[in-house]
């Protein structure tokens, strides 16, 4: 589990890679918590580097959708692999996040809706 | 004539000392000796030292290596005085007044290890008791019954405690600290004391850690004005300490913290030979502090273990071990949870000729992901009765579930209602997998899952879609939770949906426990001892039909 930060004109852009699970989960809790504890209000979440995320790791971004919904920020997932995409999908998760396939049309998202 | 003192110093193990009075002693390693040492240079008996006239003679017995007073090769007998050293094979022996054992000149602390375990009342009870003396005896006996303390049965508290109380009866200081090291390297304060007229914040100064606890080095700082070390420590300044002793707390593997005292200096500055007083316990007390520190963690995870194994019992309580003895139906399950707790859950429920039933798995592991599954089961207890739909039960357990759940808790479930007599299964998926069906014939496959709603606890008002398929005699349903399709073998690959499917094929024939035995099997062959990650749910239901 490694997390690359970013900034993208005040968007920050989170990439974490390898698993996000049990072990795991608390280390990027806890890295999102500091980013948004910073002041972050627009954040993207690239997933292009995660392998594997179990049930754990989802409520890591429930708990993000979550403050940034209390924070009027706004959070778009982006990247996700197939197996990603379809532990989401099958939690029935997909409709509480803003998910879009690139980082680019993330990015392009946050700064069209201003 | 006055006896002498005779230092025994071997080239490894304990200095003794030896008092001679009057007659002769002989030296050697062997057994004949009157003062045997175990030292293999030296010859069996090797000198003898005897009084002679007023005074003392070294003679050498015919030693294959010689014995020399102050270097110099002893032919036959050689006077001795105090302050001679003889050298015996690799032994040296120094010549001591026997009287000097009573002054404190002759506790310095390179001789603290001869002297430490004398019993006091050979020191106080001959002695002219000038103030030195006094004071000497009070840190003597200060050692002494810290040791004495520590011999028994201690908590680490107690000890640290203790070792305060020796501090301030013999050093007299105004406060006092000890720090113990954190497995994460950094200094606690474990226990601190001052006196009642002390004032300002008690003080623990990062130079003073970096120079005592980092550098392993006993510090000495008798005018802190006057230290350039500290030049830049405003804050010890600052608190109007000037005078401060620390050493560190060093055992064998290494440094477990550091014990200091302060005083200002116009009460109290203090010396060398409080150093060594403040080293000499802070060594004693190493040796048990960490042993202590250990035994504790040690008990207090014995105590965990047991809190943990009992919720186990309990929990495993709370899963159905008896299944329903009707002639419609056969069912069996299993739950392996990854730690001595888990999220995982089945339970049913038999009213009249419909059967309930649910698997789920909360989120997470151990214990916040056990108590979840508690309160899930007990929802579908209270839910699941004849009047109810399978839509209604879960939408309503998910509305209790998504109540103050701030933590983002959830749930995945697969609740279900089987009319035994006509083989009509409704069923409801909250994010879990669908069940997969075998037919009699052989044939297996996923249920068409319903539109799959969201997990339960997270969305209050979410909506759950009912999917129907009726049930053939002899067909098996089978439900699990994904720590069976997501378990891993060393190449990290998944045992997978696809497998599942495979594997459930070719032993639903069986009995409904043997199935469920064999694919648990299957499971732990295809992990081949990769560690399980997480729980390990499965259920099986073969319909019989009406009979």
């Amino acid at each position: 589990m490694n997390i690359q930060r970013s900034n993208h004109d005040g968007v920050e852009v989170i990439a974490p890679s390898g698993r996000i699970d049990t072990t795991t989960s608390g280390a990027v809790e806890q890295a999102l918590r500091q980013i948004v504890d910073g002041g972050a209000r627009d954040l993207v979440v690239d997933f292009a580097g995660v392998d594997y995320i179990s049930s754990a790791g989802l409520r890591v971004f429930l708990l993000l959708a979550k403050r940034m919904r209390d924070l009027q920020g706004r959070v778009v997932l982006c990247a996700m692999p197939e197996p990603v995409r379809q532990v989401f999908r099958l939690a029935g998760f997909m409709p509480l996040f803003v998910v879009e396939p690139s980082r680019d049309a993330a990015l392009t998202r946050l700064a069209t809706q201003t | 004539m006055s006896g002498i003192l005779l230092r025994i110093q071997p080239p490894a193990g304990q200095i003794s000392d030896h008092k001679c009075r009057e007659g002769a002693v002989v030296i050697g390693r062997g057994t004949g000796a009157d003062v045997v040492v175990g030292d293999h240079s030296m010859s069996r008996q090797h000198a003898r030292f005897a009084a002679e006239g007023k005074g003392w003679v070294v003679e050498d017995l015919g030693a294959r290596n010689g014995t020399f007073v102050n270097g110099v090769r002893v032919e036959g007998r050689h006077l001795i005085a105090p302050g001679d050293v003889v050298k015996m094979g690799a032994t040296l022996v120094r010549v001591g007044v026997l009287e000097a054992e009573l002054q404190p000149a002759a506790l310095g602390v390179s001789d603290l290890g001869a002297s430490l375990f004398r019993p006091i009342t050979e020191i106080t009870t001959d002695l002219d008791l000038s103030g030195a003396a006094t004071r000497v005896a009070a840190r003597l006996q200060a050692l002494n019954e810290f040791h004495r303390a520590m011999a028994g049965p201690i908590s680490l508290d107690a000890l640290l405690e203790l070792l305060l109380d020796r501090l301030f009866a013999a050093l007299q200081p105004e406060e006092g600290v000890i720090l113990l090291r954190e497995p994460d390297g950094s200094m606690r304060t474990a226990v601190s004391r001052r006196l009642p007229n002390a004032t300002g914040d008690l003080l623990v100064s990062r130079r003073l850690i970096t120079e005592v606890a980092d550098k392993g080095t006993a510090a000495l700082v008798s005018d802190i004005a006057m230290d350039e070390r500290f030049s830049g420590a405003e804050s010890i300044i600052g608190a109007g300490i000037r005078s401060i002793l620390a050493a560190p707390i060093t055992d064998a593997a290494g440094c477990v913290g550091m014990v200091a005292i302060y005083s200002r200096a116009h009460v109290r500055r203090f010396g060398e030979e409080d150093l060594e007083l403040l080293v000499s316990l802070a060594s004693a007390a190493a040796l048990r502090i960490r042993n202590v520190a250990l035994a504790e963690e040690a008990a207090a995870r014995r105590v965990q273990d047991h809190e943990l194994a009992l919720a186990h019992d309990i929990q495993m309580a709370m899963l159905p071990r008896r299944f329903p003895e009707r002639p419609e139906l056969e069912m069996a399950a299993a739950l392996i949870p990854a730690r001595a707790v888990g999220g995982d859950l089945y339970d049913f429920l038999l009213e009249d000729h419909n059967l309930w039933f649910i698997v789920a798995d909360a989120a997470g592991k151990g214990v916040s992901a056990a108590l979840f599954m508690a309160v899930t089961r007990t929802l579908f207890r209270a839910m699941a009765h004849s009047q109810a739909t399978v839509a209604s039960v879960i939408s309503r357990m998910n509305v209790e579930l998504a109540r103050d759940n701030d933590q983002q808790f959830f749930v995945t479930a697969l609740v279900g209602r089987l009319d035994l007599r006509s083989g009509a299964l409704t069923y409801a998926s909250a994010g879990h997998p669908p069940p997969l069906l075998a037919s009699g014939s052989g044939m297996t496959s996923a249920v068409e899952a319903a539109e799959g709603g969201v997990a339960l606890g997270i969305v209050d008002d979410a909506v759950y879609d009912e999917g129907r398929v009726t049930l053939e005699p002899g067909d098996v349903l089978l439900l699990f939770t994904d720590g069976v399709t997501e378990a891993i073998n060393g190449d990290g690959e998944l045992f997978s949906d696809a497998r599942l499917l495979a594997r459930f094929g070719r032993s639903a024939a069986l009995p409904a426990a043997g199935l469920v035995e064999s694919l648990v099997d299957d499971v732990n062959a295809f992990a081949a001892g990769v560690p399980q990650e997480d729980d390990i749910t499965i259920l099986a239901l073969r319909y019989r039909g009406r009979h």
